[in-house]
């Protein structure tokens, strides 16, 4: 390594908020997709009481929670990966890696809580008219988007360094 | 529409392993792919800087996840018609 020691442009406490990034990648992704399986989950158990056949079809709203966590999972190594001390990490790329973990941090919340609302509704709704499944799965396709698009911007955030 | 007994369902084992099966695939295949297309495909053949590889082989693992999760909603959706059909009870 040439450099030695933290200079202006890569201070001491520069990979803080590229540590900060990739935890609030994970972290908040996480809750959303917590959120999300616990609220489809509950809508699961009412609807299997009755019409236990379903529950391969209901599963889907959790499986659409679980890949919000693997976005933030994927954003959170990528930033790890490129995580380094302080005289080649430059407070840039802190901000930028911070920048991109909030970003698919908080679309994945977002997403999460959608997902959890709709498959909450959607399975009940299925058990009782089984056409509502098509749209029950367009409408989590929908609201899953919204965390692509956190995950799209935080590559490309990404990127840029 | 009540359905009486269990006479268009699947074995309940059957519907267990068709779901673990499928959401153990839709976990880990996304993943390997990340770490296998990196290590193999575009740092190995390839040689791509390392931001550019982590970038595509994101890429690659999300649309594998896309790939994955779109099967198993293939199966889900088209479970109704494979399983048994009903059977007439006098």
């Amino acid at each position: 390594m040439s450099a030695s020691g933290p200079t202006v442009e890569s201070p001491i406490y520069g990979p803080f908020f590229g540590v900060m990034g990739a935890a609030s990648a994970i972290i908040f992704s996480a809750l959303g997709a917590a959120y999300g399986t616990a609220k489809s989950g509950t809508g699961i158990a009412a609807m299997s009481v009755m019409r236990p056949e379903l529950i391969m079809k209901s599963i889907i709203p959790v499986v659409m929670a679980g890949i919000i966590a693997i976005y933030g999972l994927v954003v959170a190594v990528l930033i790890a990966g490129s995580l380094e001390s302080p005289p080649t990490y430059t407070l840039f790329r802190g901000f930028i890696h911070l920048g991109a973990g909030l970003a698919v941090g908080f679309s994945g919340l977002a997403a999460g809580f959608a997902i959890g609302i709709v498959g909450d509704a959607g399975v009940r709704g299925t058990a009782q008219q089984p056409r509502l499944f098509v749209g029950m799965i367009l409408i989590l396709i929908f609201a899953e988007v919204l965390g692509l698009y956190g995950l799209i911007v935080a590559i490309y955030l990404y990127t840029k360094q | 529409m009540m359905i009486e007994g269990r006479a268009n369902e699947l074995p309940d084992f059957q519907v267990f392993q068709t779901v673990i099966k499928y959401c153990l695939f839709i976990i880990i295949v996304p993943v390997l792919s990340f770490f296998f297309v990196k290590s193999l495909v575009f740092d190995g053949v390839l040689r791509l800087e390392p931001v550019t590889s982590s970038v595509y082989s994101a890429i690659v693992a999300v649309v594998v996840l896309h790939v994955t999760l779109g099967m198993y909603i293939f199966r889900a959706y088209n479970e109704a018609e494979k399983a048994p059909k009903p059977v007439k009870k006098d």
